[in-house]
């Protein structure tokens, strides 16, 4: 069994949007040399969020409106206090709110080297709080 | 709308890529313990919410903390990559020795468009003679200046020489030099008020949020806390949109500012043409 570890970074550019990361982890797959197994998409943070979905404009807005819709941004959240270990106001409730809806990860597994998608299955790295640079990890584990 | 953020810490990557030390000025000093991000980043929140330019302000602690965060140099090197969008002040210890002097070159050599000073954070008493031989070259040079007042988290720092109401004295004694207290004061906004509206060159910065939200803080603070109408008619044309980054996002607090129930005329006077007269551009 070997394992694979792939730090990428991605700079968002909005305040909220969706980043296709498909052809970054099949990418990483490639470089692992792993064959059979299977690939853990990993979000270092918890304003965003790795979610799989139909690659559809339309549905990629309606997904974001909708989050944000059951997650308003201007309600009475305790976590909108000062944040001493951060040394800064902590403002951002509904984004962490809108990670946990999505996750911060996803798996993926692979065949004969290539990720197992349905023809309609895109990976995404979605941002609730930017534009900001952020990290994601890709492990690969398989033969 | 456009607008000009006045309050933007130059805490990003490249600086502490420059300075070794920044890091730990950042968390032992300034108290922010986020992981910086890239110029580009800060870019992209200015270019989200149409920020036109933003002002860079450093804070030199050389002589209580031995740190500057950043340098002045490390400013006028970030405006020179970035000429269109910032605008770099200085910032200079008023506990040094030739402190005015030293103004007096890093002003001329790094090209840099004003002041940045911190009572607290530099520990000087403002209405001190050293301070003022600083606003002397100040004055002389026709530059802004913008102080740190109000409140100050950390309770390492006194707050002794936050009080905006120091500053009316400093503003009669220069009548001619345009000073900025920032964060409107917070929690003493009558006292910013007060000054702001009886010395014709007496602004205040909305920075920071201190009471809850971006939006909730601008909402007590120009709607509540001091009358929407006292804004509307007497301070208009004395308030400057800052949002402190990085102690904040820029994008929620210009938001905060649009989302507000005032006069649309006044919105545009605080995000963006009172700024303008007091750079001069």
């Amino acid at each position: 069994m070997k394992t694979f570890f792939k730090d990428i970074i991605i700079e968002t550019k909005k305040n909220s949007e969706l980043i296709n990361i498909t052809d970054i982890v099949k990418k990483a797959i490639n470089e692992s040399n792993i064959k059979n197994g299977f690939t853990i998409v990993f979000s270092h943070h918890t304003t965003t969020g790795i979610l799989i979905n139909e690659n559809e404009t339309g549905l990629e807005m309606d997904i974001m409106n909708y989050l944000k819709k059951i997650t308003p941004e201007e309600d009475n959240y305790f976590h909108h206090h000062y944040f001493y270990k951060d040394g800064r106001m902590a403002v951002n409730a509904w984004a962490h709110f809108r990670s946990i809806l999505t996750g911060l990860n996803a798996i993926i597994l692979i065949r004969n080297g290539e990720a197992i998608l349905g023809s309609r299955e895109n990976i995404y790295l979605a941002e609730f709080d930017g534009p900001k640079e952020r990290k994601i990890t890709i492990m690969v584990m398989g033969e | 709308m456009k607008v000009i953020d006045f309050h933007v810490h130059p805490l990003v990557k490249e600086a502490f890529e420059e300075d070794k030390n920044l890091w730990n000025a950042q968390k032992n000093v300034f108290n922010l313990f986020t992981s910086p991000q890239p110029t580009s980043t800060l870019i992209n929140q200015l270019k989200e919410v149409e920020v036109e330019k933003a002002v860079l302000l450093p804070i030199d602690c050389s002589t209580k903390w031995n740190c500057k965060i950043p340098s002045n140099e490390i400013v006028a090197k970030i405006v020179e990559k970035f000429p269109e969008i910032f605008i770099g002040f200085a910032s200079i210890d008023p506990n040094k020795e030739n402190a005015r002097e030293e103004l007096n070159r890093s002003i001329k050599k790094l090209n840099l468009k004003g002041v940045k000073l911190n009572p607290a954070m530099q520990s000087f008493n403002p209405l001190s003679e050293k301070a003022k031989e600083i606003y002397d070259e100040i004055n002389d040079m026709k530059l802004p200046l913008i102080v740190h007042t109000g409140m100050v988290w950390q309770s390492k720092y006194s707050i002794e020489y936050c009080n905006p109401i120091i500053w009316d004295g400093i503003a009669r004694e220069y009548p001619e030099m345009k000073i900025i207290l920032a964060h409107f004061g917070w929690p003493w906004i009558w006292e910013a008020a007060i000054v702001a509206m009886r010395n014709e060159n007496v602004y205040l910065d909305v920075s920071n949020t201190f009471t809850g939200t971006c939006f909730e803080h601008m909402k007590y603070l120009l709607t509540e806390a001091i009358p929407k109408r006292v804004i509307e008619r007497f301070l208009g044309g004395k308030i400057v949109f800052g949002s402190d980054y990085p102690r904040i996002e820029v994008p929620k607090m210009v938001l905060a500012i649009k989302n507000l129930d005032i006069n649309e005329e006044i919105k545009i006077k605080i995000l963006y043409e009172n700024a303008l007269k007091i750079l001069k551009m």
